[in-house]
């Protein structure tokens, strides 16, 4: 339950961090909000936590186009860590049964690494936002390299994972 | 002396390995990347781009090594044999023999139902670092008699954070409690109605050679002149010698009508079926007359119809203990009288003790059979006071009420027909039944 909880909060922080404030201010919008929030916790092992995602990145894009939001290091990194940690919270909220009894030292294990991972995201995540905004020519050529860079490292590392997970003969 | 069950999950790496299998956090950490990243890219937003970083960097972090073999599980018994009420204990270890942690091992154990064990029912997860070994210990309390098994274990565990799992149900790793009944106070201090060899502890109503003393009488041809009795002799002026009654063995035979279960048992604590009133019963009156050094055979009458031969002296004891913990009720169409009960089977002279409810029509037929072939018969009702049936409507009350009559009836029609029919209560139940069979074995019978 604690996990599940954890998941809900993270998935909250992400929601109230991504979407524009004039949507928070309705009962409706708030409402929302926690029910969206509320689906990666009863349903970790579902498609709620890729949608809770999805959904999140398109009111933040919504939030920073449409409204003037502005896109500051500190909500880029609080953004990206606490959707980070509703994946990897859902990932073993999915696998534990519901009425498992767990370990202190497996839940402190998974948030130490979940947030190790986090910091060392947001210190790459700063590098970059720091170095894009000295370019002149503004951040589309920006994105153009570093998503093609982070794609040509994801298709090496996919590549890998299909190698090493083959079955031996 | 403890119990070892081991399921070995790292024994062949190759084909173990293909237990590991992705989760959907795995697939969902390579979708959203490669959305984030492409949502960024086409509308030229850094700060999308960056969104993914974290699932990246994750995913390819943790799977930079991955497990190929899955746990050893072994299961380990203090003690697997045990009275009913005794503490159940034991441990449930996994080994990682992999250079890869797991970040999370679930245990659950599978857990017979009479084992009070409310921890150990409950899946335990926990964190195995490579090449290390985490014990669970088991504690519970063995309710009722009976086979007891704990294990399997079904066992998940989870590697490079979540992305990858692995499930198996470790089938061997099983430890297998015997869990003998209480026996219930029992001690019948009268003899039994028919002896049967010469040696044995119980004073028998034939004069013998050795013995309890049986009276004084006049010498007759064929009195050795050891057993004169000179004092008497003297004073009578006629030859007179003491005479003894003989010590015989008996041979007992248990019947047990287990055709029905009835009644609300919560093991040893608290209430008795049926079934737990009659092998606590059989126990205590098995040890009873083995301690005696009599001989003790048992019948199940149902449809399993088994048998157990009999024999004498503390091994048969344990042998009987053994027997009646497969004991099981049903079968209450076909439990085949002669295959259990039939006269090559029983001893002519046997005491039969039969352990019946009553509910079962076929359980009175039964000891009006065994009563009209002459042998030495005693009835002990098992079934609880306090039975009653599940509230089926409006008229269940008066519907039990009427069956309860008509066992009476029936105990009635039996007691007419010289079947003692006594009710089970431990220490001493039995004497006035067993005095009564006695005299009526004694005494002249006429032709049949």
């Amino acid at each position: 339950m604690l996990v599940r909880a954890g998941v809900g909060v993270a998935g909250l922080i992400a929601l109230l961090v991504a979407v524009p404030a004039p949507a928070l201010t309705t009962a409706y919008g708030l409402l929302g909000v926690v029910a969206l929030a509320a689906g990666p916790a009863l349903a970790p092992d579902g498609h709620w936590p890729s949608a809770l995602v999805l959904v999140t990145a398109g009111g933040w894009l919504v939030a920073t186009t449409l409204w003037p939001e502005p896109v500051t290091v500190w909500r880029v990194l609080a953004l990206s860590a606490s959707l980070y940690l509703v994946h990897t919270l859902a990932a073993l909220a999915a696998a534990l049964p519901s009425d498992a009894m767990v370990a202190p030292d497996v839940v402190v294990g998974w948030l130490a690494r979940a947030v190790a991972v986090a910091v060392v995201a947001s210190l790459l995540s700063a590098a970059v936002l720091a170095g894009a905004a000295r370019v002149s020519t503004g951040g589309y050529q920006v994105a153009t390299v570093l998503g093609l860079a982070v794609a040509a490292g994801l298709a090496a590392t996919l590549s890998l994972a299909a190698r090493r997970s083959a079955p031996r003969s | 002396m403890s119990t070892v069950a081991t399921f070995r999950g790292a024994g062949t790496r190759g084909v173990v390995g293909q237990h590991w299998r992705p989760t959907r956090a795995l697939g969902r950490a390579v979708l959203l990347t490669g959305l984030l990243v492409l949502g960024g890219v086409l509308l030229g937003r850094v700060d999308v781009v960056l969104l993914a970083t974290p699932f990246a960097l994750g995913a390819a972090w943790a799977l930079r090594r991955r497990p190929q073999a899955l746990p050893d599980v072994e299961v380990t018994a203090d003690r697997t044999a045990l009275s009913e009420g005794e503490e159940v204990t034991g441990t449930i270890s996994a080994v990682n023999a992999d250079r890869t942690g797991y970040d999370a091992l679930a245990l659950r154990a599978a857990v017979a139902p009479w084992v009070d064990a409310p921890a150990i029912r409950l899946p335990q997860v926990l964190a195995v670092p490579p090449g290390e070994a985490v014990d669970l210990a088991v504690s519970g309390t063995a309710l009722r008699w009976g086979r007891h098994r704990l294990g399997p274990v079904h066992v998940t565990a989870l590697a490079c954070d979540g992305l990858l799992i692995a499930r198996h149900h470790a089938s061997s790793a099983t430890v297998d409690y015997a869990v003998y009944p209480i026996t219930e106070p029992f001690d019948a201090t009268e003899t039994v109605p028919r002896a049967a060899g010469l040696v044995g502890q119980h004073r028998s109503r034939r004069p013998g050679e050795v013995g309890e003393l049986a009276g004084v009488r006049q010498f007759a041809p064929g009195d050795r002149l050891r057993r004169v009795d000179w004092r008497v002799s003297l004073r009578t002026r006629q030859l007179h010698v003491a005479a003894t009654l003989s010590d015989r063995d008996a041979e007992v035979v248990l019947v047990l009508d287990v055709l029905a279960d009835a009644g609300h048992g919560e093991g040893s604590a608290s209430g008795a079926t049926v079934l737990d009133t009659t092998v606590r019963a059989a126990a205590a009156i098995a040890e009873h007359y083995l301690q005696h050094g009599d001989r003790v055979a048992m019948v199940e009458y149902s449809r399993a119809a088994r048998r157990l031969r009999p024999a004498s002296g503390r091994r048969q004891y344990l042998t009987v203990l053994e027997w009646l913990l497969d004991t099981s009720a049903g079968g209450s169409v076909g439990a085949a009288y002669d295959q259990v009960l039939g006269p090559h089977l029983l001893s002519a002279n046997a005491l039969t003790v039969v352990l019946t409810p009553l509910i079962d029509p076929s359980a009175a037929a039964m000891l009006a059979r065994l009563t009209r072939a002459g042998r030495s018969v005693l009835a002990v009702d098992t079934l609880p006071p306090d039975v009653a049936p599940p509230d089926l409507g409006a008229h269940t009350d008066v519907a039990y009420r009427l069956w309860r009559l008509e066992r009476d009836n029936t105990i009635g029609a039996l007691r007419e027909h010289g079947v003692p029919v006594v009710s089970w209560a431990g220490a001493g139940s039995l004497d006035l039944v067993l005095r009564d069979l006695s005299r009526s074995a004694s005494a002249p019978r006429a032709g049949r």
